[in-house]
């Protein structure tokens, strides 16, 4: 088939605008409601969990419409908040959290929230946590913890009705159940699931009244976490948990532990459901303390906190100072409670699960808990090397001094 | 066409003709190579803003600290590269990279001929048992390795150490000892991509003429015979096209380990596109993800190439 030069072309600039036309279909179209103020919203909670919050926020604020987005957590999330961020799209409220904290906060993305009155009565553990040089830049309002799951007829088969209060009564049962036939205790370290160093840090860090903030001055969190894993790793050593976890995940963990193959397994609120589904005799207890002379602490966190874009100003400031006050309102926090959220807000207290109860008033809402990742520089660098460094340790391929050294060493070439 | 052929054509022609024959056949050219530059320009355009132009940005972030927050970035030199070389993580990912790429081209190409061989015989459910072993390369990587993962749990409940208990063995520790994590990811990528491969490689089977094996039987060669001097020589393009497919794709590998292992346990299946991803992406560490990036495309480009060469030197030896 011939065809002339015109014609040729023609087909060559319809093809090149056939290209083109999606392209251009990606530009946003800025529909908003005239004479409403539309402040954009960039959320990791899909739009089925944020729809009940920004409908009732809009029906108390006819005036404000919210444009939302999500993005999956937290890489994905991350990446988007990013491009956004450096492309002028920035959204007028967003998430912040550990991974995004610090860069958030040194490049001027986010605004001082001190003082303001929605966030007066966030606990301390919740303020310290998104706070740089005693200013607060974001607000989150609910926390976790992790605890230890324990299967209660095995335990009661050597003679346990209460679960220990430190790690060496910990170890002792241990030692029991195995010489009982039962096999002990399991983490998930494929995942990077050491939960109980954090915890024992936590409280050590406590002891010493350390200001946590400033962790990330000396940013050696190989060097602080040390002791505490000293003492996590005596329960592989003495061969009361499999060192096969660096090759078991979370989910692995948690079907051995509901199907009666191990005794007690570490994990949070997040597994209650399968258990309860499981249908057998167990119990959830606070991690034991290091020793007794410290205070019992657990892994956990605060939850990510919302924060505002720091270039806001008039109304679209206003409209955002409204929402982060309707985040604290008694309507929201029942309903972030009745999702399963423990809320941490002076003067509210989420009806938690029977079994969490004990993590929840003596872990969660006084604030004895921590993570690794919350308070150093580069918390992504620090939790993908942990949880590559454990697993070697978890294998006895190197010693906790090692650990501590590979960890302090990739932080020092992160900076 | 030969000179005598050009000569005559054109002798035929007055002296006048002959150069206005010239300058429109050159003209015709030139109207052609610019309406094929038309057609050309869409994918070119797509070419360059999707490919080249990441690549210049790429080259320039990794001489640069750039954290994906601010565009105020500081040239850094090489300081990225330094980075790079001195990080016994990447270094672990590389090693593991370069195995994983070259044992399991060799593994699939050594398995996928022989079972193209077999699967292009006449047999009962020949199609049935074609389609089974092509069905393995259907699903993605990611997901054989989130279901590869339960099978190859180290824990006594395990699919693989639950068989091995009904046989009176005790458990393997497939995912948390290092050397069986490589030789279980590994092992997955073989048998996922056999099926795919042994396909390529009947296609240039049933191209290959049936009396050159009539002539071979006539002549007294045997089976193995007729294989080396007759199949495998037919089959050198097809070699060449699967070796090639394999290793850039072992090359860049993700997927698999990723969904397995994570990497683990430690970096031992650790891979170089997973640093990328991690360190760039993850970790806002955007001039050493685009630093690793960059030697990792120069690293490939010259595997690829030697692979070639090499695939190439080898088809002129049968030929």
């Amino acid at each position: 088939m011939k065809f002339n030069k015109s014609v040729k072309v023609a087909i060559a600039a319809a093809a090149a605008a056939a290209m083109l036309v999606p392209l251009a279909a990606c530009g946003s179209s800025n529909g908003a409601d005239s004479g409403k103020i539309t402040l954009s919203y960039l959320s990791w909670s899909n739009e089925n969990d944020a729809k009940p919050y920004i409908e009732e926020f809009e029906k108390e604020n006819p005036d404000i419409k919210i444009d939302f987005s999500y993005a999956p957590p937290t890489a994905e999330y991350i990446q988007t908040l990013q491009t956004r961020l450096v492309g002028n799209q920035a959204p007028d409220v967003f998430v912040i959290t550990s991974e995004n904290k610090a860069d958030l906060i040194k490049n001027g993305y986010v605004m001082d929230l001190t003082g303001k009155s929605y966030t007066e009565k966030l606990s301390d553990a919740n303020k310290e946590f998104l706070t740089k040089d005693g200013k607060l830049y974001g607000q989150s309002i609910s926390s976790w913890a992790a605890g230890i799951a324990y299967n209660k007829d095995m335990l009661k088969q050597v003679g346990y009705t209460e679960f220990p209060k430190t790690w060496d009564e910990f170890l002792k049962l241990c030692k029991k159940l195995k010489d009982a036939g039962i096999s002990p205790y399991i983490e998930s370290i494929a995942d990077g699931n050491d939960r109980i160093p954090d915890s024992f840090t936590g409280s050590i860090l406590a002891k010493k009244g350390t200001d946590l903030t400033t962790l990330a001055d000396g940013n050696t969190p190989g060097a602080n976490e040390l002791e505490g894993i000293k003492a996590w790793m005596k329960v592989y050593d003495e061969g009361y948990a499999d060192r096969n976890a660096v090759g078991v995940s979370g989910d692995d963990a948690k079907t051995q532990f509901v199907n009666g193959q191990v005794a007690m397994y570490t994990t949070g609120a997040w597994d209650f459901d399968t258990f309860k589904q499981a249908g057998f005799d167990w119990g959830f207890a606070p991690i034991p303390a290091i020793d007794s002379e410290h205070e019992a602490y657990a892994q956990g966190s605060p939850s990510p906190g919302l924060a505002i874009y720091s270039k806001l100003t008039g109304d679209k400031l206003k409209a955002a100072e409204k929402f982060l006050e309707f985040q604290v309102s008694e309507w929201s926090l029942k309903k972030h409670s009745e999702s399963g959220d423990a809320i941490t807000v002076e003067g509210f207290s989420s009806d938690v699960d029977e079994h969490y109860k004990d993590v929840y008033e003596n872990n969660v809402k006084t604030g004895k808990y921590f993570l690794i990742t919350n308070f150093y520089n580069n918390p992504d660098v620090l939790g993908s090397t942990n949880t590559s460094e454990i697993q070697q340790l978890v294998q006895g391929a190197i010693t906790p001094e090692q650990w501590a050294k590979n960890i302090d060493e990739k932080m020092a070439s992160a900076q | 066409m030969s000179a005598t052929m050009q000569g005559s054509a054109v002798g035929d022609l007055p002296p006048l003709d002959e150069s206005l024959y010239r300058r429109r056949r050159r003209a015709r050219g030139l109207r052609e190579d610019v309406t094929s530059f038309w057609f050309l320009l869409p994918i070119l355009a797509v070419f360059v803003v999707l490919f080249l132009v990441p690549l210049v940005q790429t080259a320039y972030f990794s001489f640069t600290d750039f954290n994906g927050y601010s565009m105020d970035m500081n040239w850094v030199g090489l300081d990225n590269y330094r980075k790079v070389f001195t990080d016994p993580s990447t270094l672990q990912g590389l090693g593991f990279t370069i195995l994983y790429a070259i044992v399991v081209m060799v593994g699939v190409t050594v398995l996928a001929i022989p079972l193209a061989v077999i699967l292009n015989r006449k047999f009962v459910g020949r199609d049935f048992v074609r389609s089974v072993f092509f069905f393995f390369s259907v699903p993605s990587l990611a997901i054989m390795g989130m279901v590869w993962k339960y099978i190859f749990s180290p824990m006594k409940t395990g699919v693989v150490n639950s068989v091995l208990a009904a046989f009176g063995l005790g458990p393997v520790p497939w995912l948390s000892n290092n050397s069986l994590a490589k030789f279980c990811v590994i092992f997955i990528a073989i048998w996922a991509q056999i099926g795919w491969h042994a396909t390529l490689y009947l296609a240039f089977l049933q191209a290959i003429p049936a009396d050159l094996y009539e002539q071979a039987t006539v002549d007294g060669a045997n089976r193995w015979q007729q294989f080396a001097h007759i199949t495998l020589p037919q089959l050198m393009p097809g070699i060449v096209t699967s070796t090639f497919l394999l290793m850039s794709g072992g090359l860049k590998v993700y997927d698999l380990p990723f969904t397995m292992t994570k990497g683990g346990p430690g970096y031992s299946t650790y891979t170089v596109t997973q640093s990328i991803i991690q360190q760039g992406i993850g970790q806002s560490q955007y001039g050493i993800g685009s630093a690793l990036a960059v030697l990792f495309f120069i690293a490939t480009g010259i595997v690829v190439f030697l692979q070639m060469g090499i695939s190439n030197l080898i088809s002129r030896r049968f030929e």
